[in-house]
């Protein structure tokens, strides 16, 4: 990768840098929020959103607008919060009043996710699609039934029209349906079953679809293809993505903007070229990959 | 044992003894909790009855599932304690030479108890805790959530099928147990106290009136929504992984046990003391 400072200590001074050591606080700094440049239109605002489970803080204020139509790729540690933050926007977790809203659209009114109720929820959810980090098949159902849920429990549709669907999405995550169609989740393989959770997520056409760690357990070939599917769902149809993976090939391959997730916070944000020339030791050392930085400092 | 050991050994005792009131106390807490969320599942689940149309094939299963399953068991225990109560009761009985009473006492504790609480104890001991894993294992394999996330509401898709299903599967159950337990006393007035079988039915006839039948049935159906409610809501109300749904398991019998039979308790006497006298 280019741009990228040779391994040092810590946090200690890089090429390029004013050669001064980071503190805490600056390590752990939050982006301020940037204007919204022009041709985009915030879709999903996040102001300050925080979450603590008992006494710990898991999200400490993370804000920035994520845009309609864009592919908005998470990085950060595990552990890092990034599960919990895809939680908000299913509804899973409520967030206070203000911290996470949903701009109008010309077919939906605006929303904020902290006070809406029931039936908004259930208009909103309806324009999501999910992909689960275990992929969440229901386990006594068949591939076709987990995959055409939708389409059967909520729009319900026709059963030819679901075999159909169900059909085709599972092709474009390169599964052979005739092979699976009848079989249950226990009876596939662990990246088959993600495989079908993403069919699942993309089946009713959401407007908006996250995913968590779609291509974690996948093979190269099929981690290009769904790499190609998520960015090919924005060009054609326009799909907003959210994306946490931890595969940085293809992060950077999809990403119209990249966050980093760290103790809470994005600490960096922005186009793949701005967050590769980002000088933060704690988004270099998740961009390299190295053992030594303020990651893993305090360790062993 | 040296001072030492023996204050050593009272300390580990005493922290044994805090370790066994602290689960006791949790237990208390989380069993009045789930008692709540039952409750509270309830209202929701009545809110949704109009779904049921929709949830026929998957109400049939459950009835099937639940149902069949338990036949043959409950079948079993239901025989033998027909034979058992014959066998107590006539040798009760044979003194007073009233052996012909048999058929009847047999009838009216059958259709009024024995056979709706066997029922009762077979589902909520299989059914009820199968239930409580399958929904407590869901949740904890966030299928749960990923029903959410489709706007497909747990309550709907996944309570509503199992309450109506158990609502119809008990009082068949119980239906069955009375049979059954009925002709396992006749096998035993006829074969060890020598009773012809008509007398055994005349006394069945003459005690037995359609109140205690329909009434037992009543009581079973409300057993069944009882364990269904329970069973849901412990199971949907798991934690902390594979240890969550063992305990969630473990306690939807135990509290099912209590409110079945507190539900009896009331239901009988509601039968008895107002029901009756109504009917004259
Ligand atoms: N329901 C919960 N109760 C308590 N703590 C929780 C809960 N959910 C998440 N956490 C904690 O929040 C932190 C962030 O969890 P989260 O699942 O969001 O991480 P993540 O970034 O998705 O990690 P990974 O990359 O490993 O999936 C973890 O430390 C976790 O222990
Ligand atoms: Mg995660």
């Amino acid at each position: 990768m280019s741009g990228l400072a040779p391994r040092g200590g810590a946090a200690e001074a890089r090429p390029g840098s004013t050669g001064r050591k980071w503190t805490m606080a600056e390590l752990e700094q939050g982006t301020p929020l940037a204007p919204v440049p022009a041709g985009h239109t915030p879709l999903i605002k996040l102001r300050d959103l925080s979450r603590s489970f008992g006494s710990r803080q898991v999200l400490r204020g993370l804000t920035c607008d994520i845009y309609r139509g864009e592919t908005f790729v998470v990085l950060g540690g595990s552990g890092s919060g990034k599960t919990t933050l895809l939680r908000h926007l299913m509804g899973l977790l409520q967030p206070p009043a203000g911290q996470l809203r949903i701009e109008a659209t010309d077919r939906h009114p605006a929303l904020d996710l902290g006070q809406a109720d029931q039936d908004a929820m259930l208009v909103w959810r309806r324009r999501l699609g999910v992909v689960f980090q275990n992929a969440a098949l229901l386990n006594s159902l068949t591939i076709l039934e987990n995959v055409g849920l939708p389409l059967i429990e909520v729009d319900r549709r026709p059963a030819p029209e679901v075999h159909e669907r169900v059909c085709q999405a599972l092709r474009k995550v390169y599964l052979k349906p005739e092979d699976i169609l009848h079989l249950k989740p226990a009876e596939l393989s662990g990246g088959m079953r993600k495989r079908a959770g993403i069919a699942r997520a993309l089946i009713h056409e959401p407007e908006i679809v996250l995913y968590d760690e779609p291509t974690t357990g996948l093979d190269p070939v099929t981690t290009t293809g769904v790499g190609s599917l998520i960015s090919d769902l924005r060009d054609r149809l326009g799909v907003t993505g959210v994306v946490i993976t931890h595969d940085l090939g293809m992060a950077f391959a999809i990403a119209d903007r990249i966050a980093v997730l760290h103790r809470g916070r994005f600490i960096a944000l922005g186009t793949p070229d701005e967050v590769r020339a980002d000088e933060n030791p704690v988004v270099r050392q998740l961009l390299t990959g190295s053992v030594d930085g303020p990651l893993t400092e305090g360790y062993a | 044992m040296d001072r030492g050991s023996s204050t050593q050994f009272a300390s580990r005792l005493a922290r044994g003894q805090t370790v066994v009131v602290e689960g006791a106390g949790r237990e208390l807490v989380q069993n009045a909790a789930s008692a709540g969320r039952a409750l509270m599942l309830l209202s929701d689940v009545l809110g949704s009855l109009g779904h049921v149309p929709r949830a026929l094939p998957s109400v049939l299963k459950q009835v099937a599932m639940s149902g069949f399953g338990s036949l043959f068991v409950l079948a079993l225990i239901a025989g033998l304690t027909g034979m058992i109560m014959a066998v107590q009761t006539g040798a009760a009985l044979e003194p007073f030479g009233a052996t012909s009473q048999l058929g009847g006492i047999i009838a009216v504790t059958f259709c009024r108890e024995l056979g709706p609480i066997w029922a009762a104890v077979i589902v909520l001991a299989r059914v009820g805790a199968a239930i409580a894993a399958e929904l407590g294992t869901m949740v904890v394999n966030e299928e749960v959530d990923a029903l959410r996330c489709m706007s497909v509401d747990p309550v709907r898709y996944l309570v509503l099928p199992r309450f109506v299903g158990l609502i119809i599967a008990m009082p068949l159950l119980a239906a069955l147990a009375d049979a059954v337990g009925m002709a396992g006393g006749a096998l035993v007035a006829t074969t060890m106290f020598n009773q012809p079988l008509e007398t055994y039915l005349d006394s069945a006839r003459q005690f037995l009136v359609p109140l205690d039948f329909y009434s037992g049935l009543f009581k079973a159906a409300v057993f069944g929504a009882i364990i269904a409610i329970i069973a849901c809501a412990r199971g949907l109300g798991t934690r902390d992984g594979a240890e969550g749904v063992g305990r969630a398991t473990t306690s939807s019998v135990v509290l099912n046990v209590i409110f079945v039979l507190l539900a009896d308790l009331i239901l009988t006497w509601a039968v008895q003391v107002i029901v009756k006298p109504v009917l004259g």
